[in-house]
């Protein structure tokens, strides 16, 4: 399916927003960055150790938060919250089509999505959060890439434990992240964290 | 040449957080922290102690009341004072707490040597100080 030439996301968290963009500059060529304030994207394409891309010193000519231009496609992310009913309908009909991002998990900061047969986290594990973890119970993955998770509380550690049914794999833990599971886990037996990119 | 006056003074300050939405507080604690504290991941472990200090500060108030935390910064160290309605046991390195409540804490300031953490009686209940002293991880 050949996808719009000019798209829109209507992003229900930062996390999704960095997500979609990073997407979008993995398989686009040429991208120019449209708006200001982009640490959140940098932040997220050098965690998928993507080269980062040419901001233009111009706003979003659609007033999105960014427009990312490709020489084939532009698309423009919007933060669903800020946007009134009539702004968001404006939105829609100036687009020619809506990116969907759909999560296991996003209630603005953390972010569960499925990747092939693993899970990837971005964002925090936290108590506000840790519920959550009844997905990976749910899911059962080999593996979880936690390269953009960005902070793990030791009871987030506790409940990822305990949701595990065999030895998973953590995939790009942080330091501290990988610090505070090992103290948990010493000897590996259910959470194994792998630094390396490939596993 | 900035960083270097700010590590120089002394700078305290006090804000309330809900211990079941922690994320503003660790942003506060790493943006308030941070003149004193150049190291990332030094940085990183104080927010995990402090962050796990307030959640076991909120396991002990009802839902709809917040947490005090004091933060002094300072050319010795970053140091954060919170306070916890009912009275706690000390916790020590090597043993594991068997209150659950402070099992999470105990298991963040192991994460980091340079990080410490005292429980000290305080009123009707006890006081958590977290500090990080500067060490040599603080140079340059």
């Amino acid at each position: 399916m050949t996808p719009p030439d000019h798209a829109c996301l209507l992003a229900v968290s930062e996390e999704q927003r960095a997500e979609v963009a990073a997407d979008f500059v993995a398989v686009e060529r040429d991208v120019v960055c449209f708006g200001f304030d982009l640490d959140w994207l940098r932040r997220r394409l050098a965690e998928d150790h993507r080269p980062p891309v040419e901001q233009a010193e111009h706003a979003s000519p659609c007033g999105a938060v960014v427009t990312l231009w490709s020489t084939a496609h532009r698309l423009c992310l919007f933060d669903n919250d800020t946007l009134t009913g009539t702004r968001r309908a404006e939105v829609l009909a100036g687009h020619d089509g809506v990116v969907a991002a759909p999560a296991l998990f996003d209630d603005g900061t953390l972010r569960i999505t499925r990747v092939r047969d693993s899970l990837r986290f971005a964002g925090e594990l936290d108590i506000s959060n840790r519920h959550a973890m009844r997905v990976v119970r749910a899911a059962a993955p080999d593996a979880i890439d936690v390269g953009s998770l960005r902070f793990l509380d030791a009871g987030g550690a506790v409940a990822l434990y305990a949701a595990t049914h065999q030895r998973m794999r953590l995939l790009r833990p942080r330091l501290i992240t990988k610090r505070v599971v090992e103290l948990l886990d010493p000897r590996a037996e259910r959470l194994v964290c792998v630094v390396t990119d490939h596993g | 040449m900035a960083r270097q006056l700010a590590r120089r003074r002394v700078a305290r300050m006090a804000a309330e957080f809900d211990p079941r939405r922690p994320a503003l507080l660790r942003r506060w604690v790493f943006v308030n922290a941070a003149p004193s504290v150049p190291d990332t991941t030094m940085l990183e472990a104080l927010v995990l102690v402090v962050n796990e200090a307030v959640t076991a500060s909120g396991a002990t108030v009802p839902p709809d009341m917040t947490v005090r935390v004091d933060l002094r910064r300072g050319p010795d160290g970053v140091q954060c004072v919170v306070p916890v309605a009912v009275p706690l046991p000390p916790l020590s390195q090597d043993a594991p707490p068997s209150d659950a409540v402070l099992h999470n804490l105990w298991l963040a300031m192991r994460v980091s040597e340079e990080v410490g953490v005292a429980i000290e009686p305080h009123g009707a209940g006890s006081r958590i100080t977290v500090m990080l002293l500067t060490g040599s991880w603080a140079k340059g």
